[in-house]
């Protein structure tokens, strides 16, 4: 367990009648805190199925914001909206603005491709490719015109290392990554995004999956990237946003209820509906 | 990606292992593609054979029926139309309107051998007899001097030159061979259905007549070469080859191998008939 | 429904799956076991010395002293039994008109079954047709060609309202007191003597030109023309079905027009083949005239159309199955739609494309309708891979049917029926069986 579990372990002890987790402070990054993705009225439908709601919100770089909420609520679709991956869904459509550095992300002239390049992403379920460790890892930089077998090695090393799984594989980076362990899988899965050098790291439920133990990685992983890279992650649970994240926005039937510092959206949330959410008086 | 090149390279290392055996014996001297007849098969095929071992040109014969083979030669898809049958109008016009000028070659002659059971007593009809079993009017043995049995008629597909013939020969034109008729579409087939059921009927070339079926005499003369030769068994006719215009080079040499003596050995070894 | 209802019907349920499972396994036993067993009776077979000298004088193989030696001893035996044939032919000579007319008639028969047995007699000119040259090639036609010399077969007309049957009278019969009486029994005594039996396995048999339409020889041109034809069939329908599906599953938009060419393919893959060899006869040939004559090309192509339902409808699935996530995760990387699939879909959908491709492939080396027409000729030599675009080919398929049915000494050559029809039937299951490894190859390395 790392310091910052055991942490969190005695405030739950501390806090167990409000059945909320306080976050402990968290240092500031330097450098960081521009908005780099800004939503204005954005809106998501599905058909005429309106799943998204006006959400007006700036993402502030290399913080982790938490995006937590029922079921249903539109926290996914709106992470899944900033890379566009939501473009797989034929009856999907978007109104309003959103920007990431400025740039319209849903503009005519935008190529969805070289956005997402830049803006990674983690999926729920871990979903290497049936391919080699090695293979996984240097696909996005081969995509992108990568040939050279020395730079690619680097690349790899290097990649590995950031998701801390370098020490578990590296002597088997030939075998295929489905013979990993789920948790080794999602670290891969990060990893494989992390060779592409995106600005932005989306990651959508990435512990859903897992166990205790590998999710305890995950959330030590995000701990090591926070700094380097804008961090959005979906979860289910409250008690992960909390210890992972800086920022948390609680959605609620596709409208974006309350966003906030994840200290004071947890000890003191502005609106009823959060507090509800929070305290459990309903998921 | 590793997967799917090996794959393929294993497909082209495959054909090229055909390739190489085969390259042996590529065609050297030009080649005859002949197309019609079963009933002038036998005499194309080993007349191929004849004719690759001598001077090299590649043979090769397809036995689908005297229709399909004036089909070809019309389509212009083969050297050589083997036709147990002249060419009928329709066919002539339609080759002409194609540019295609059939010329007709009589390489053999043959006897239309009617064929019973050996079990079957019966060991001659007339003309008129073979008719009305055929167009329907007798249809057990018992009226014709044989056993109590119905009479099981197998006939020839409408695509054969022997069907053409029987009709023309046999039938004429006001008796239509009855619709409880049996097709079969070779003589092999005929012979075989004739030489497995004991009631049965059927007409095949003189050459395909074994001693598993019964030939019988028609008007008290039975199918052999003499007969069909100087003209006393009634139902004889000429085996063609058509060419598109009149032969020259190789395909002029091959019509003309049944003018050879070889040839015509090979032809009266066959069971048919020299003309 | 109460517990001993349910036990019941389950276990009448069983029975039944039971039942038809062994129908099927019987089934295929009774059409396999004559296929097998005759099959490979075209290979390993009792050849007599007939077989021999066919192979030494018409291939060029086979060991020439050896044969020597048995021509010899056969020849020694065989002379007796000429020598007996002319004894009675100068006989005859001294009859009265009447006797010599009548055992004439009788006697030619028994000449003829002799020449079928020995080959050609003493005095008689060479045959021009290679099938009369030699005599029996093997020994369970020469048994069944000295029960022709030893029996006269007879129809029993006596009741003139029934079929006759046939009975068998014993020729030594009808020639007792003649010179021709011993030979019947000598020939009996004989047989091996004359024939020189032997266990003999012909691998020629797969590798071997065809002599005198199949009479001897093997089938090399067919099988060749077989696989020519299904591997050139595969190299059209291959990469056209897979993009095809790669259409309808990843660019083709659902509507209208998607539903009318997705059932016109479901259509495609139920009609009858000979639909499709007249549909090559009268495109590719006719009216395209991708070649002069019919062709190993046309064949392919008609045959590529074929198959491309079944191999458009496999790889659909094939891609359909494959997991969505790895497309998310490759676009997810930035990766183009075309990239994702050439890079990720296909490679994990390969092992069913892969079965797919195989089982087609089986389907077009069995299938004969559609080149009868357009590929498929009964004689022909095996053609050059430069041929293919000009040349028909003999295949496996078309001469098992033209065995069958229209060859004009088809009773006489069973055996190379069989061979062919074993042949076609161990291509198509080493196929298969193909498919089924590969498939199991790839897919361990893509689950790792």
């Amino acid at each position: 367990m790392t310091a910052e579990h055991k942490e969190s372990a005695v405030e739950a002890q501390a806090t167990a009648t409000r059945d909320i987790y306080i976050p402990s402070e968290r240092a500031s990054v330097s450098g960081g805190g521009r908005p780099h993705v800004v939503a204005k009225d954005f809106s998501i439908y599905y058909g005429d199925f309106q799943a998204v709601k006006k959400v007006n919100a700036d993402i502030l770089s290399q913080y982790v914001t938490a995006i937590i909420g029922p079921s249903g609520c539109g926290k996914s679709t709106f992470l899944r909206a900033i890379n566009r991956m939501n473009d797989l869904i034929p009856s999907c459509h978007t109104t309003g603005m959103l920007q990431f550095d400025g740039e319209d992300v849903y503009g005519k002239l935008t190529d969805e491709v070289l956005l997402r390049k830049k803006i990674g992403m983690v999926f729920q379920k871990p979903n290497p490719f049936p391919k080699s460790i090695f293979d996984n890892i240097a696909y996005g930089p081969r995509l992108h015109g990568m040939t050279d077998r020395k730079q690619l090695q680097a690349i790899v090393e290097k990649s590995l290392r950031k998701a801390a799984l370098w020490d578990e594989v590296s002597d088997r980076l030939d075998r295929n990554a489905l013979g990993l362990s789920g948790g080794q899988q999602q670290r891969l899965c990060v990893a494989r995004t992390l060779a592409v050098e995106p600005e932005i790291l989306l990651l959508d439920e990435p512990t859903s999956a897992l166990d205790p133990k590998a999710t305890a990685k995950i959330e030590d992983l995000i701990q090591e990237l926070r700094g380097s890279y804008t961090i959005m992650i979906v979860t289910h649970n409250m008690q992960q946003a909390s210890r992972v994240s800086d920022y948390t926005m609680f959605f609620y039937e596709g409208e974006l209820v309350e966003y906030a510092e994840t200290a004071q959206l947890f000890t003191n949330p502005k609106d009823r509906m959060t507090e509800d959410y929070i305290t459990g008086r309903f998921s | 990606m590793y997967i799917k090149m090996k794959l393929f390279r294993n497909i082209l290392l495959g054909a090229a292992v055909l390739g190489v055996m085969s390259a042996g014996e590529a065609s050297a001297a030009g080649k005859i593609v002949m197309d019609g007849s079963t009933t002038v098969g036998p005499i194309a095929k080993s007349f191929a054979a004849y004719f690759t071992k001598t001077t090299g040109t590649e043979v090769t014969v397809s036995e689908s029926g005297s229709g399909n083979g004036a089909k070809s030669i019309i389509n212009g898809t083969c050297d050589i139309a083997n036709m147990s049958r002249g060419m009928k109008d329709k066919e002539v016009a339609a080759a002409k309107a194609k540019g295609v000028s059939p010329v007709e070659h009589i390489v053999a002659l043959d006897g239309l051998a009617v064929v019973v059971n050996p079990g079957n007593r019966v060991t001659a009809l007339s003309k008129s007899q073979i008719r009305d079993i055929y167009s329907g009017k007798i249809t057990n043995w018992s009226k014709v001097g044989g056993p109590n049995a119905q009479i099981v008629k197998i006939q020839r597909e409408s695509n054969s030159g022997t069907q053409d013939t029987f009709k023309s020969l046999v039938m004429g034109k006001q008796y239509p061979i009855s619709k409880r008729a049996e097709s079969q579409a070779s003589n092999g087939a005929v012979k075989n259905r004739v030489s497995t059921t004991p009631a049965a009927i059927g007409f095949i070339g003189l050459g395909f007549v074994d001693s598993s079926v019964k030939p019988l005499l028609v008007e008290g003369v039975a199918p052999s070469a003499e007969t069909v030769k100087n003209g006393t068994y009634p139902i004889s006719r000429p085996l063609f080859m058509y060419t598109n215009g009149q032969p020259t080079g190789v395909v002029k040499q091959f019509i003309d191998l049944n003018k050879t003596s070889n040839g015509m050995r090979m032809i009266s070894e066959l069971g048919f008939v020299n003309k | 429904m109460n517990l001993g209802t349910r036990k019941i019907l389950d276990n009448s349920f069983t029975a039944v799956g039971m039942g038809s499972i062994v129908v099927m396994a019987l089934a295929l036993l009774v059409v396999l076991t004559p296929i097998v067993y005759n099959g490979v009776g075209s290979v390993f077979f009792t050849g007599t010395i007939e077989h021999r000298t066919m192979l030494y004088k018409e291939f060029g193989r086979g060991d020439a002293k050896a044969i020597e030696t048995q021509t010899a001893t056969a020849d020694r035996y065989r002379a007796e039994a000429y020598r007996m044939l002319s004894d009675f032919e100068q006989e005859m000579e001294g009859m009265s008109l009447e006797a010599s007319r009548q055992y004439r008639s009788k006697y030619a028969p028994v000449r003829a079954a002799m020449s079928s047995l020995l080959g050609p007699l003493p005095g008689d000119p060479v045959p021009m047709l290679t099938r009369f040259q030699y005599g029996q090639t093997r020994w369970e036609k020469a048994e069944e060609k000295l029960h022709n010399i030893l029996y006269e077969k007879k129809w029993d007309y006596s009741d003139p309202t029934v079929m006759a049957k046939a009975f068998d009278v014993p020729r030594a019969e009808e020639f007792a007191g003649t010179k021709l009486a011993p030979l019947f029994s000598y020939a009996e005594r004989h047989l091996a003597d004359m024939m020189q039996p032997q266990f003999t396995v012909y691998w020629g048999f797969f590798t071997d030109r065809s002599l005198d339409a199949h009479i001897f020889g093997g089938i090399w041109p067919e099988i060749q023309g077989t696989f020519f034809l299904a591997i050139g069939a595969m190299l059209f329908a291959f990469p056209l079905g897979v993009i095809a599906a790669v259409y309808f599953t990843e660019y083709a938009k659902e509507g209208f027009f998607t539903s009318i060419l997705r059932s016109a393919n479901s259509t495609l893959a139920g009609v009858p083949s000979i639909v499709f060899g007249l549909f090559g006869l009268a495109f590719f040939i006719n009216t395209m005239k991708v070649s002069e004559s019919k062709s190993v090309l046309a064949g392919a192509l008609t045959l590529a159309i074929m198959i491309l339902p079944t191999i458009i409808r496999a790889a659909e699935e094939a891609i359909l199955s494959v997991p969505k996530t790895y497309k998310e995760a490759s676009l997810g990387l930035g990766s183009t739609k075309w990239n994702t699939i050439v890079t990720v879909i296909l490679p994990a959908a390969l092992p069913g494309i892969i079965t797919g491709g195989i089982i087609s492939l089986g389907r077009a080396a069995g299938e004969t309708a559609p080149i009868i027409f357009t590929a498929a000729v009964s004689v022909g030599s095996a053609i050059g891979i430069a041929d293919v675009f000009s040349s028909p080919t003999p295949a496996l398929s078309w001469n098992i049917y033209n065995l069958a049915s229209e060859h004009e000494m088809a009773s006489e050559i069973r055996h190379v029926q069989y061979g062919m029809v074993l042949s076609l039937v161990s291509i198509v299951l080493l196929l298969n069986l193909s498919a089924i490894l590969l498939r199991a190859k790839i897919s361990q390395k893509l689950k790792g």
